[in-house]
């Protein structure tokens, strides 16, 4: 396992704004307010990561943004996921961003929409609704020891390639 | 229809002026009518619908950033992520990781990128919470990624004073461990502080969430300006500075 840097900040818990149990969030001194917010054991895209840990992350998301508004005057807060580094991730411990904003703060994450055809935009769909059908029951903390290693390996097996190839891409970051 | 659509100047403000004299309750009634995400979760817009449960709703986005850009949205109309419970916050974004599986295997997709704005001024369009989960292959080059800007060690520790006490105020009724700690810090001090103190400051907290639902449009932040103390207008300017 590659040495990580989000592990090594969770262990110096420098400028640490809030832990419990599973999950901890430092400010991020790349840009003021912007906090950072992970799971605290080590893994590496949302797709590793235990449903109920997903679930409690974005409740604490969505606390520190409101502690965005009401701590800085903030009038918007981003919440942002890179997941993989086409995405935009840099270090391979999943993390979200919470940002705050306010007008002409500079910063500008709006997209050019891409025009699709119908024909286009009706196959997509179709892809992704065949996909979406095997979304099922969520996974609860409750089961947790029986449950996670049984849902791991089912992750390896199924994701197979792909999977690994998100995490190989973080690998080779210097 | 267009799902990103704003509307005119004119529409707006005629909007503004019907809302100043509703109730909440027919203020939310209102706000349903007039929002197409709550139209297409009864079915009355057409949608490319993928995936759909008892609470939230995923559709592909008509103006997407990516092919297979998906909009994942509550039922309930909420206008931002504060007023949501946290219930349902956590079962949206379980939906979330596995809608972000899906693109990764259906799409082939080399990434995901999963993206809230909340007000305005980060870039929300709709009055209806929603969030975005968006494709990405390599050198798509969408502006996703937040800038960095140099900061001054002394303002950064200035912001982590002022921001962990709202943080710590925020967490304080639910987080029994964190209270408690609070407590025995407080009580080693000499302080007394009850904590009903904190419950009040967090139903106002709420209150002031709710206003905002009056529209998200409106600069929220001004009116709460004047309440907070002299610190937190010093945090804003440094903002503003950077």
């Amino acid at each position: 396992m590659p040495e990580c840097q989000f592990c090594g900040l969770i262990e110096s818990r420098e400028n640490m704004l809030y832990e419990d149990d599973k999950v901890i969030a430092f400010l991020d001194p790349s840009y003021l307010g912007k906090i950072m917010l992970m799971p605290k054991e080590h893994y590496p895209i949302i797709e590793n990561v235990p449903d109920f840990v997903v679930g409690h992350l974005f409740e604490v998301a969505n606390k520190l943004s409101k502690a965005l508004f009401e701590g800085l005057n903030a009038t918007g807060t981003n919440i942002i996921v890179n997941n993989g580094v086409s995405a935009g991730q840099t270090i391979p411990h999943f993390c979200i961003s919470i940002v705050p904003r306010r007008e002409n703060d500079g910063i500008n994450l709006q997209w050019q929409p891409k025009q699709l055809s119908d024909d286009e935009m009706s196959t997509v769909e179709l892809q992704l609704k065949e996909e979406a059908k095997n979304i099922g029951s969520f996974e609860g903390e409750k089961k947790e020891p029986v449950n996670m290693d049984e849902k791991t390996e089912k992750i390896e097996e199924k994701e197979g390639d792909e999977e690994n190839y998100l995490i190989k891409q973080l690998r080779r970051i210097p | 229809m267009e799902l990103n659509s704003q509307m005119t100047p004119e529409q707006a403000q005629a909007m503004q002026e019907k809302l100043k004299d509703m109730s909440p309750e027919e203020l939310k009634e209102f706000q349903k009518q007039q929002c197409i995400f709550c139209h297409i979760c009864e079915g009355k817009v057409q949608s490319k619908k993928v995936y759909e449960d008892e609470t939230v709703v995923a559709v592909l986005d008509i103006n997407p950033a990516n092919a297979g850009h998906i909009l994942l949205f509550p039922k309930e109309h909420f206008a931002i992520m504060p007023l949501m419970p946290d219930d349902l916050i956590s079962h949206i974004f379980m939906v979330a990781k596995a809608l972000s599986n899906v693109l990764l295997k259906a799409l082939k997709a080399k990434g995901t990128n999963i993206f809230v704005a909340n007000g305005v001024s980060a870039g929300q369009k709709a009055q209806h919470f929603m969030l975005h989960i968006i494709p990405r292959n390599d050198n798509d080059n969408l502006p996703l990624a937040v800038p960095k800007r140099a900061v001054n060690k002394a303002d950064l520790e200035k912001l982590k004073t002022v921001l962990k006490k709202k943080v710590n105020e925020t967490f304080g009724v639910k987080e029994k461990k964190k209270e408690t700690k609070e407590k025995v810090k407080k009580e080693g001090k000499g302080k007394k502080k009850e904590p009903k103190v904190v419950e009040a400051e967090f139903k106002d907290v709420k209150k002031k969430g709710a206003s905002k639902e009056k529209g998200p449009k409106k600069k929220a932040g001004k009116k709460q300006k004047k309440e907070e103390g002299t610190n937190l207008d010093d945090i804003a300017s440094l903002l503003n500075k950077v």
